[in-house]
Formats: structure tokens, sequence, C-alpha cells
């Protein structure tokens, strides 16, 4: 067996654990948003810097991340042909994501600090 | 021997025909792209929601502005067109609703199930 096979398996199931958990959660979320939206900054602060809430919205991002990876290089590879340009958008893409992983931790974590 | 007919192997979107499924295929693929372009706007407004109290005032009142709205509808359709579509795919693995007429007719309820439905949480929310 090849080690692409490999790869787009574990591509494949990565795609589909993450969407589980992204379902769930961000269905949490409009709930919560609807039915007991945070009333002010402090009670908003307090509620993120639980430690299950902080670890849920961290796995949340991770998630988000992950499934963004595969859904985008899918759609990258389908459709962009020219080599160069697919790597390029392909490396631009991964940037992008590691980014936005470091930002949201820094974001979660610094809510929880001071 | 049997010769087959070649058949054409592109993804060239502007000559492939588009049945009800591919239209649902291709809209899950439009909202991926929607959310994954969003995402750095969402991180933006979770960091000032949490930074300080004005920055908190200053995240709701983006969401109560006319552009706040309207951005948050795109939003929620695509996240429940990307939900509803994901999961007729993952029953689509088990082997659920693959025949035809099942197909298509999924395929129809994804598609016009996530307006009203992205539509009813924008208006609670």
């Amino acid at each position: 067996m090849s080690s692409r096979r490999v790869s787009g398996m574990q591509a494949w199931a990565l795609q589909r654990i993450t969407a589980l958990y992204l379902a769930l959660y961000i269905s949490y979320m409009i709930g919560l948003f609807i039915f007991a939206p945070p009333a002010s900054y402090d009670a908003w602060r307090f509620w993120v810097a639980q430690p299950h809430v902080s670890m849920a919205m961290l796995l949340f991002f991770g998630s988000l991340l992950f499934h963004a990876w595969v859904g985008i290089r899918n759609i990258l590879i389908d459709y962009i042909k020219p080599f160069a340009l697919r790597l390029t958008l392909l490396v631009l893409t991964g940037l992008g994501l590691l980014a936005c992983g470091v930002w949201s931790l820094e974001v979660v974590i610094s809510a929880r600090i001071v | 021997m049997m010769k087959t007919k070649p058949r054409p192997i592109h993804l060239d979107l502007r000559r492939i025909r588009m049945p009800i499924n591919s239209i649902t295929s291709i809209a899950h693929r439009i909202s991926g792209v929607l959310i994954f372009l969003l995402m750095p706007a969402g991180i933006f407004l979770l960091d000032l929601s949490l930074m300080s109290p004005e920055g908190f005032a200053t995240a709701v009142g983006v969401f109560n502005s006319f552009c706040g709205k309207a951005v948050l509808l795109l939003l929620l359709w695509a996240f429940v067109h990307h939900l509803l579509a994901g999961l007729r795919c993952i029953s689509i693995d088990v082997d659920l609703g693959v025949d035809k007429p099942v197909f298509l007719k999924t395929a129809r309820i994804v598609l016009l199930a996530a307006f009203p439905i992205a539509l009813l949480i924008w208006v609670v929310l």
C-alpha cells in the first residue's frame, strides 16, 4: 500500500471526526447565544476563563483549523492545475491557518490570565 | 472487444452539467470557503470581546450594525448548509441514502432547508 493512500484515508477520517465536534460545539454555542447570551463583559470573560470552557474552545479552534486544511486542500487540488500556483496557494493557506491557530491560542489563554 | 466512448475527465465548472446534487455539493464547498475566509474576523472579534469592557461593547456593536447582521446571516447560512450537507455526506458514507431517488431528494432538502433554518436562527439570535 502506498503512503499516499494512507494519508488520504487519514484526511478522510480526520475530516469526519472534526466535523462531528464542530457540529456539536457550534450548535451548542448558537443555543447558548439564543437562550443565555452573556450579559456583560465580566460575565463573558468569567465564562470563557473556566477551564472546561477554555479547553472546549481550544479544541474547537484546533478542529476548525484541521477541518479547514483538509477541505481547502481538496478544493485547491481539484481546481488549481498549474503546479506552482497550487503549491503557492497551499503554502499560503497552511501559513494562514497556522497563524489563526497561534492567534486563537493566545486569545483563549490570555482570557485566563490577569 | 467493446469500445467505450472516451469520457471527458475534467473539473471545469463552466462545462460541467449541474444536477441538483451537484449544486448542493458545490454550495458545500462555497460555504466552507466562506467560513474559512471569515475565520480571521471571528478570532478578531473574540479577541476584542475578551480584551476589555470597551472591546466587548465594540464587538456587540459590530453584531448589532447593519453590516454585521448581514454578514452574520450569510455566515449562519454557510454553517447550516455546510452542516446539513456534511451530515448527508456522512450518511452516504455509511450507505444510507445512496439510491438515486433518495440521493436527489436529500440533496434538494439540504439545499432548500438551509435558508429558512439560517433565517430562523438569525431572527431569534
